[in-house]
């Protein structure tokens, strides 16, 4: 089957998710493929990787003195929810009495009172963004990079560095550059990062699993071929 | 697309312990998530102050709602939503973009602390930092927020959707779009 | 049954050879990996897929990449035990070391490392699967592109076969 070479202007849209590592595999190929070639695409995603890498340089890295205990404080100073005093006076009129019709009767006035005031109190505290349920998200730590000559490279998918988590092997994890390092030869632990279904499948069809890769290449691709039982790390010439 | 995760077991405890009334455990999970919230929250809004402000209102909200949080999701995202939730809603009330330029910028950068351990200092304030800072003042607040969570703060893009509640495809066109506009911003500043 | 005397020189004979051959089947097997290298030049000058690559690997290249012609440039093939390391020449003055650690079920845990002359230019710990390929590419070469396909399965043996 022979391969289309994709125009720039279909490729531009993609380097920016190429460099964050957020492409399928089929697409990392194609756009590896590209800037194998292409010396404008390439230099148009070492600017975007430049740009990232002045971000990260010159973000402001606030001050975080007393936030913890400013926090606290405040927490402190919520007044207690009203079905919390309820129930605690409730709890000290059931210590008082001693029949225990009393304390049923008690308990059914506690069930009364709360469900008229707890409706109202709960709706004004309610945060109407939350309906959706949460789903654990990985993330990707980026530092800023290194002076001299790189160890790591810049751009591993995200998929890619999936399959390197789900290897079974584990954390001693460095995160430089968007790539994880795993120390082999450990015992396997649960994984603190999400593993998207993609990945995993490639990482149980992989040929390979890689726990540790290093590169000065700029912009390294890695992607599993399973119909043609192979798995390519792609190591671009530095740009001139 | 990802596999729903999984709390940690540490955190899922300090949650629990949380929900018992253990207003320690939270303080730990403040002091675990208060540098990305308090980026979060800058990503929006653009204002250091501010920014630490609405991050404490966030926490707040989040210890008065701990009971709503479902322990099968993950507690960092739902935290984050509220601070920017939060970050967007202060900003439609204030009724503005941010916009740094010139004189006000220096302005911003004097009141920020000058001596606040080893990450801030305050003679590296490069002509390209000011620059930069002046091009991110000029983008959208939506747009600023997808490309400083995604190269400050380092989320992906399924991350960035929960957060600011977007589709996946809108943070990717909103990335593209704010690239491209920081290039032609400091292309222009710098006179190229 | 009483040994004449004469016998006892047999004897002897048997028993040392049965204690030799105890001892050889008491050894554990030496964990051996046979690697395969092949240093492959891609390029856009449609003279299709090189006859020495048609019947292995051939058609792969063409599912996985996009050029029209693909031509061998080195073969080699390697055996060595796990733990030791391996160094293939390839063309445009690269080198790549191949050192097997481990078998571990189905799968062969190496380390790679590829040089450009005294560069190192990717170092790599990963795990391949027993007959597997593991395929490097990127870094031009003459007026193409070189693929460097590195195979290993492991072949179990004793010492002295």
């Amino acid at each position: 089957m022979k391969l289309a070479m994709a125009q720039c202007s279909e490729i531009s849209l993609l380097l920016g998710p190429f460099g964050d590592g957020e492409l399928e595999s089929g697409e990392i190929r194609e756009v590896a493929f590209h800037l194998a070639r292409c010396e404008s695409c390439a230099a148009e995603l070492a600017d975007l990787t430049s740009l990232g890498n002045e971000l990260r340089l010159n973000a402001i890295e606030p001050a975080l003195d007393g936030f913890q205990r400013a926090v606290m404080k405040r927490i402190d100073e919520l007044p207690e929810p009203f079905t919390t005093r309820v129930s605690d006076w409730f709890a000290g009129l059931s210590r008082r009495l001693s029949t225990g019709f009393a304390m049923g009767a008690a308990m059914a006035a506690v069930a009364a009172i709360t469900t008229i005031v707890v409706t109202p109190y709960a709706e004004r505290f309610s945060v109407k963004h939350l309906a959706q349920p949460m789903r654990e998200l990985a993330s990707v730590t980026h530092l800023p990079p290194v002076s001299g000559p790189r160890e790591v490279a810049s751009a591993i998918p995200a998929s890619a560095l999936k399959v390197a988590s789900n290897s079974g092997t584990a954390p001693d994890v460095r995160e430089i550059s968007g790539v994880t390092h795993l120390t082999p030869d450990q015992e396997p632990v649960a994984q603190a990062s999400a593993i998207s279904d993609e990945a995993m499948a490639m990482a149980q069809n992989s040929e390979a699993v890689i726990s540790k890769l290093e590169s000065e290449s700029p912009n390294v691709a890695v992607w599993s071929e399973p119909q043609n039982d192979t798995t390519v790390i792609w190591l671009p010439d530095q740009q001139q | 697309m990802r596999n729903p995760g999984r709390q940690d077991g540490d955190e899922a405890e300090l949650i629990e312990r949380a929900l018992k009334g253990d207003s320690g455990a939270f303080g730990q999970l403040v002091e675990r998530y208060q540098r990305r919230v308090v980026g979060v929250a800058m990503a929006v809004v653009h204002n250091q102050d501010d920014a630490i402000e609405l991050a404490q209102e966030a926490f707040i909200r989040a210890y008065e709602n701990l009971s709503k949080f479902e322990s099968r999701s993950s507690f960092s995202t739902w935290l984050y939503r509220i601070a920017a939730n939060l970050a967007i809603d202060f900003l439609r009330r204030e009724g503005r973009h941010v916009v740094l330029r010139g004189e006000e910028a220096d302005t911003e950068f004097n009141r920020l602390p000058s001596d606040q351990g080893d990450s801030f200092k305050e003679t590296s304030r490069t002509e390209l930092s000011a620059r930069l800072h002046d091009a991110l003042g000029e983008l959208t607040a939506e747009h600023r927020a997808v490309i400083l969570l995604r190269e400050v703060e380092g989320l992906s893009y399924d991350e960035i959707s929960e957060v600011l509640q977007v589709p996946r495809g809108t943070v990717m066109s909103r990335l593209h779009y704010a690239r491209g506009k920081l290039r032609a911003i400091l292309k222009d500043l710098s006179g190229e | 049954m009483r040994l004449s005397p004469g016998s006892l020189p047999i004897v002897l004979v048997v028993m040392l050879a049965l204690l030799a051959s105890g001892n050889a089947s008491a050894k554990p097997a030496v964990p051996m990996v046979e690697l395969h290298v092949d240093a492959v030049l891609a390029s856009d000058t449609n003279q299709g897929i090189d006859k020495r690559l048609a019947t292995s690997m051939g058609h792969q290249l063409q599912g996985l990449f996009p050029f029209t012609t693909y031509r061998l440039e080195t073969h080699e093939d390697g055996r060595t035990q796990c733990g030791k390391m391996m160094a293939f020449a390839l063309p445009g003055g690269h080198m790549l070391h191949v050192q097997p650690r481990a078998i571990d079920g189905d799968m062969i845990a190496m380390e790679l490392v590829l040089f450009d002359g005294p560069h190192t230019m990717m170092t790599t710990d990963l795990k391949l699967r027993n007959n597997g390929r593991l395929i490097l590419g990127g870094q031009r070469y003459e007026k193409g592109m070189l693929i460097i396909s590195i195979g290993a399965n492991a072949v179990e043996e004793t010492p002295g076969q």
